[in-house]
């Protein structure tokens, strides 16, 4: 499929005004629900507030990471370089979901516990699934040539995501033997609460796809970029 | 030429080639007995102390060393061109990698096996009762480091700034090795001693997981 | 209040919280529904996402603006 061609179906893949005003009208719900509608809780007062969108955050990342996966497999059968696209567009997007995580969980761990900080199995487990697609992100930008970079970057996806379940046990298991104060923990969970984390998650997923597509657009653009120079270089 | 053949051929190249000079080795086994002494100093090494740091910082120097000498593996083809030949060689191509991976893997056991009595001289721990087990970690917990790391030579080998990419690709995929080779060991010289079944299944799960990842890989990665 | 006063202690040390001593739990409730401090944590929380999200999108649009004019002077010069 010729560049021109591809961007043309990169861009149908546009964000059209109906899905941004639908993920806007969820996301407001959400919030509504995150902050006025869900119950205060008990022990940890309106601080605990900031839980509904640090968990489905964390939960978002790691269902972005899954199309990282996805996408590297997806290229190294077809050489389609749209997977090559969509693979670095989730990461990017996860490793900004994470970032949401590891920002809010001390901002919450602050005024509950005193401390910025504790090794809990959330926060140190996404902080490791951070540092892994920051390093995905950090390779590609160190291959210059787009199907060699495709290519590597791949392996290495697939490797990282396999590492995802690993990374989660070891940590998970590892604490359960070294208990630590647990951030990120609901506290005592009633159904209202239940309820809005569902709909936080739903509109998590709704600014994801949102901002995935947004990013492929990007990387569908700059292939067509490279397609140029390429040709302008051959001319010359 | 199966792939057991096949990798066995260039099982035994890299061994004769690093035995001919064993720079690698010898350096490497520097590097980690230098990363123990240093470590003497970050904290008291008591004996109980010992039992408690000790395995962490020496698993630690295990995986820094590893990813500095890694490198090699793809990096030794490179200058004298050998890969493009390799792959011209009528083998599944991941009779290469395969061949590779049980070297390093060798290298790196090798390497452990000559510092774990010097660390366990050097902070008063007690391994010769414990030997077989302490053994057992070690090979489960370096194939992992040996298949990881070779698969990411490869990918390194292909970038810029290779010499820290490697680190920084390979460390955070071994974060649960290191975990679960730390707390095994641990518990394994523990007074008294416990063999953590969970860890080792871990480590074996891990190992699995990665060769397989290896394995499937493997071709598209030597291609071209 | 009684309870205010016991409790007093533990508002301004919320790290002692950690230790999980009856007195503690006890006072686990009232240390966490004081103070005006937490409704600020929970504005700079929901500012930060915000700030996050609205960040990463001028980035991308930012790259794409730079994309388009690349594709706009490579037309140009190759006419």
């Amino acid at each position: 499929m010729s560049t021109e061609a591809q961007t043309e179906t990169a861009n149908r893949a546009v964000i059209s005004t109906p899905s941004i005003l639908a993920v806007f009208l969820l996301l407001a719900a959400a919030s509504y629900g995150a902050l006025i509608w869900a119950p205060t809780e008990s022990t940890m007062g309106l601080v605990q507030r900031i839980f509904y969108f640090h968990v489905s955050s964390a939960w978002t990342g790691f269902v972005s990471f899954i199309l990282v996966f996805i996408g590297s497999v997806a290229y190294l059968r077809t050489r389609a370089l749209k997977w090559d696209w969509l693979s670095v567009a989730s990461a990017e997007v996860g490793v900004a979901f994470f970032t949401v995580v590891l920002v809010t969980g001390p901002i919450w761990a602050k005024p509950v516990w005193g401390i910025w900080w504790t090794w809990d199995a959330r926060l140190t487990s996404s902080f490791l699934l951070w540092v892994l697609f920051v390093s995905y992100l950090v390779l590609r930008t160190l291959v210059e040539e787009p199907e060699r970079r495709a290519l590597v970057s791949a392996v290495f996806g697939i490797f990282a995501a396999l590492d995802i379940p690993l990374v989660y046990f070891s940590i998970w298991w590892f604490r359960t033997q070294h208990p630590q104060p647990v951030i990120g923990d609901g506290g005592s969970l009633d159904a209202r609460m239940g309820w809005v984390l569902l709909l936080c998650w739903a509109a998590t997923l709704g600014v994801m796809t949102v901002l995935i597509r947004l990013r492929y657009r990007l990387e569908a653009l700059r292939a067509e970029v490279d397609a140029y120079r390429m040709e302008a270089s051959r001319n010359a | 030429m199966t792939l057991a053949r096949a990798a066995g051929v260039i099982l035994s190249k890299e061994l004769r080639t690093e035995f001919r000079s064993r720079e690698l080795l010898g350096t490497t086994a520097v590097f980690v007995l230098i990363v123990i002494v240093l470590f003497s100093f970050t904290f008291n090494p008591t004996s109980s102390e010992s039992r408690r740091f000790g395995p962490g910082l020496l698993w630690l120097a295990f995986l820094f060393a590893g990813s500095l000498m890694l490198q090699s593996s793809f990096l030794r083809e490179q200058t004298n061109d050998t890969l493009a030949a390799l792959r011209l060689a009528p083998i599944d191509p991941f009779s290469i990698l395969a061949g590779k991976i049980t070297a390093n893997f060798l290298f790196l056991l090798l390497v452990e096996v000559i510092l774990l009595p010097v660390f366990a001289v050097l902070y008063n721990v007690a391994i010769l009762p414990v030997l077989a087990q302490l053994l057992l970690i070690l090979a489960l917990g370096t194939i992992g480091l040996a298949a990881t790391g070779t698969v990411f030579s490869a990918v390194a080998a292909q970038a810029r700034l290779r010499e820290l990419l490697l680190p920084l690709l390979l460390l955070p995929v071994l974060a649960p090795v290191l975990i679960a080779s730390t707390e095994a060991t641990i518990a394994i010289l523990r007074d008294p001693p416990e063999l953590s079944l969970v860890w080792l299944t871990f480590l074996s799960c891990f190992d699995v997981v990665f060769l397989t990842a290896a394995w499937m890989v493997g071709e598209y990665l030597l291609e071209e | 209040m009684a309870q205010a006063s016991a409790c007093e202690h533990w508002v301004d040390n919320r790290s002692e919280l950690l230790q999980e001593t009856p007195q503690a739990e006890a006072c686990a409730t009232y240390a966490g529904r004081t103070g005006m401090k937490n409704l600020n944590f929970l504005a700079a929380a929901y500012i930060a996402i915000w700030l996050i999200f609205c960040g990463y999108v001028l980035s991308v649009a930012r790259r794409m603006a730079n994309l388009k004019d690349d594709i706009r002077r490579l037309k140009q010069d190759g006419k």
